[in-house]
Parts: C-alpha cells; sequence; structure tokens
C-alpha cells in the first residue's frame, strides 16, 4: 500500500525520489486522502510530503468529500483526516475549511504506529488525540501535471471549479458511446457527495447539450434518468489520454477498491492482536474475499498486477509468521505476536 | 545534503563521502554513513521523531555510533534541554546503554 500512495501522489506532484510507476487512470484526491490517513501512518516522510500537497493544492479539494466518503464507505482514517486538514488550514496563507471540532479523546495515541514518540507534541494533532512532533510544510511539493492521466480529476476541478459538475463531467465521459449509463443516486454514491446535488447538477448539464439524459420506458423502473456524456464532451476530457495514444479513459471507483482493503487491514490487525492460528487466519480471510467477491478490490490486479499478495492466503500467513522470526516452511502452529500492527 | 553549504558539518565528513560519477560530466560526493547518523540524530533531538526516525532506523546505528553523534550535537547545542532530549531519545529508542553513557556526561 505504501509503494502504491508514494507511486499515485508522485503522479500528482508530490515531492519523491527513486522509480515511480505510472498510473494510468485518474486519481481521486479526496481518496487518497482518507488512504494516507492510514497507511500514511507507517511512513512518516510520505504522511508530512502529503500535508505539504495538500497546502499547495488546497483549493483544488473539496473536504466535504472526505467526511462523505469516510462515513458512506466506513473508512478508519476519518480522525487522522480531519486533523491534516486542520494542520492544512492552520498554516500561513492556509485555505479557509470549515473544521469539525474534535471529540473529546480518552486517551492519546502515537500517529506514526512504527516509531515511538518523545518531545514536543504538534498542537493540532495534539486537540484530536494524535502525538506527532510538529508539523513542518517543507514546500517541495510541485503544481500537478495537467497532462498526465493520473490527474484529470483535478485538472477538470482547475478549469471548473471544485463542484459536482467537474466529477460527474469525468465519470460521465468515462463511459464509452452506446454502452451503461450514470443515474444521479449512484453517482452521487462513487463521489461522495448529496444525491440531490448530483441530481441537480447533472439536470442542469443536460441544458448544456454535452450532456443527454434518458427515462427508460415504463414499467421498468421508470422514475430513474439515466444520463450520458455527449461525444463532444468525452472528447473534451479525454483529450490527454488520446495525445498519450490511449484509446480509452479508465476511471476507476477508488473508494470502492481502498476500502475493502481497510476491511482487510483491520482484520489482519485484529487476527494478530489476537494471536490468532493459521487456520483461523485462513478461515477469517476466505470469509472477506466471499464478502467483497463482487466488488472493485479486484481491480487491484489491473494496478500491480506483480504485487499481488492480498489475495494470497499463504503469502500473508508467511508475512504473519515472519513478525515474530517463526519458520514460514513449519507446518507446526505458529502464533503470531500483537507486538505489530499489519 | 549540502556539505559544503552545511553549518554543521561533521569533522572529517568530507573524506568519508562516497564519490559516485554519472557520465562524464557530473560528479556528486554523497553524505557518508556516519555522517548521516549523526546529522539524524540531530534532526530527531531538534525537530522530534518523525521521517528521520525513519532513516536513522535503515542506517542500522550502533550504540557506540550514537553516543559519538550525541557528542557531537552537543558541541553545536550544550544546552540541558538538549542534553536531557538526547536522553529521552535514546530511551525510547531502547539503546539504554548508550543513554546511560550520555547521563553521566552532563
Amino acid at each position: 500500500m505504501l509503494d502504491f500512495l508514494w507511486d499515485a501522489w508522485a503522479n500528482l506532484g508530490l515531492s519523491a525520489s527513486g522509480e515511480m510507476s505510472e498510473i494510468d487512470s485518474p486519481l481521486d484526491p479526496e481518496v487518497l486522502i482518507l488512504a494516507t490517513a492510514i497507511w500514511g501512518r507507517l511512513d512518516a516522510r510520505l504522511f508530512d510530503e502529503v500535508l505539504d500537497w495538500m497546502h499547495r493544492h488546497a483549493s483544488l479539494l473539496q473536504t466535504s468529500r472526505i467526511r462523505t466518503l469516510s462515513k458512506t464507505y466506513h473508512f478508519s482514517g476519518q480522525r487522522v483526516a480531519n486533523a491534516m486538514l486542520d494542520a492544512v488550514a492552520a498554516q500561513d496563507g492556509g485555505p479557509v475549511w470549515k473544521s469539525k471540532k474534535p471529540k473529546k479523546v480518552e486517551a492519546e495515541e502515537v500517529l506514526f504506529s512504527t516509531n515511538p514518540f518523545f518531545g514536543e507534541a504538534d498542537p493540532i494533532f495534539k486537540d484530536h488525540g494524535l502525538v506527532r512532533p510538529p508539523v513542518e510544510f517543507r514546500g517541495y511539493s510541485r503544481n500537478f501535471p495537467p497532462d498526465h492521466p493520473a490527474a484529470q480529476m483535478l485538472r477538470l476541478r482547475a478549469f471548473m471549479g471544485i463542484s459536482t459538475r467537474a466529477d460527474c463531467s469525468l465519470y460521465l465521459a468515462s463511459i464509452m458511446e452506446g454502452s451503461m449509463t450514470f443515474h444521479a443516486a449512484g453517482l452521487a454514491k462513487i463521489l461522495g457527495y448529496s444525491p440531490q446535488a448530483v441530481a441537480k447538477s447533472l439536470q442542469e448539464m443536460v441544458r448544456s447539450g454535452w450532456v443527454t439524459s434518458f427515462r427508460p420506458p415504463e414499467p421498468s423502473d421508470g422514475r430513474v434518468v439515466s444520463y450520458s456524456a455527449t461525444k463532444a464532451l468525452r472528447d473534451f476530457v479525454r483529450v490527454s489520454q488520446v495525445q498519450e495514444g490511449l484509446a480509452t479513459l479508465k476511471v476507476r471507483k477508488w473508494a470502492l477498491i481502498l476500502q475493502p482493503l481497510d476491511y482487510l487491514n483491520r482484520v489482519l490487525s485484529k487476527l494478530i492482536e489476537m494471536n490468532a492460528s493459521d487456520q483461523i487466519v485462513q478461515s477469517e480471510l476466505s470469509r472477506c474475499y466471499v464478502k467483497f467477491h463482487r466488488t472493485d478490490l479486484w481491480e487491484w490486479r489491473d494496478i500491480y498486477p506483480e504485487r499481488q499478495t492480498v489475495f494470497d492466503i499463504d503469502s500473508i500467513l508467511r508475512f504473519i509468521r515472519s513478525l515474530h522470526g517463526s519458520d514460514a516452511g513449519s507446518s507446526s502452529q505458529p502464533r503470531v505476536s500483537a507486538t505489530t500492527s499489519a | 545534503m549540502s556539505l559544503g553549504c552545511s553549518k554543521l558539518v561533521c569533522p572529517m565528513a568530507l573524506f568519508r563521502a562516497e564519490r559516485r560519477e554519472f557520465g562524464t560530466h557530473l560528479t556528486i560526493w554523497f553524505t557518508g554513513r556516519l555522517d548521516l547518523i549523526y546529522t539524524k540524530v540531530y534532526a530527531i533531538i531538534d525537530t522530534g521523531p518523525g521521517r528521520h526516525l525513519d532513516d536513522l532506523n535503515a542506517l542500522s546505528p550502533s550504540s557506540e555510533e550514537l553516543v559519538g553523534a550525541v557528542q557531537w550535537c552537543r558541541t553545536h547545542d550544550p544546552s540541558a534541554g538538549f542534553h536531557q532530549m538526547a536522553i529521552s531519545m535514546l530511551e525510547s529508542l531502547d539503546y539504554h546503554e548508550a543513554a546511560n553513557t550520555i547521563r553521566d556526561q552532563t
């Protein structure tokens, strides 16, 4: 996950070094922020560079989406994400974001779970019950590269403003002519906006002539209006992909891909904590895969074909055993210590 | 990190730097391991754990190297607060022997 997050953010202008993989579909910055709030706790450098990137691109972020997506898909990183937003907003020249007052925290926890904490704590993160050293914004982030396929969501927002229309345009344009269409509620759920806001925007976008609406004949669910993009809108949105020689624009539902991974992560953490046997780990993981067998999780295979450990129970078992240094090939019943998080 | 520009150059750092050539016109001197440990320790005590601690862990310093690093850091900041922070850092990282050595050097 950390490799993916470094690759993804680097594609959007984050300061990173080393060889990065190209992500060839538009990335969703708010979903990436939620993912960083979860897995970025294992990499302080990534976490702080993302804060820096957020500061630079604050005007292109839709903070209300972070809360809606988190609630809709039950992401575990909401508290950390709130602290990240507050830390960015508190900077000189920072954005004026509506802050959600942190709940009273019973016990503080260390933000970067791989490191012990000592010294002075950052006051903003501390308000959210998270201890970490004071945040330092280094200003190394660059502007997102507008021609890159990964940056198309940001590009449309930069052109049209941070509105439901920009994000709706991207998803509508991703559908090939004559194939499936979107209805407002479905699009709202994918995007993390309210259904009313999306429905209103789509109705107005139809008036532009670049979006068409379609009401299926009665009696088949006659109340649901479907929307699709005209060729003009598709061409407009896809122009950079055409230049890159890609025939189609593959827009992924990132929240639906990363939410099962977050769930798996929590299940694994719990199994490690309870010192579960191999059989229990196998059974719980199988249950997870059945639970998610119809979800977008499986798109992970297209994104990272060479890294499929998440789908390989044996690899996960080997990883868990390695946490406490037991023999990977042993047929005995290795137990897992609760010293480290999955 | 540029050794030439830094005011915190470790003693003899240039002699430990690793020379690498890229093509015919570019030569870069990379900071040596010991000097990286020294500067990372300084950064951790100064700004707290975080990315610097991840870097220090990757360098797997020995107890002696950490004591040397703290001693060097104290030539730049001899204050009692810095000394206490250095001990806290070593204790947090489970380098108790090194922490005791530094504690004795008040």
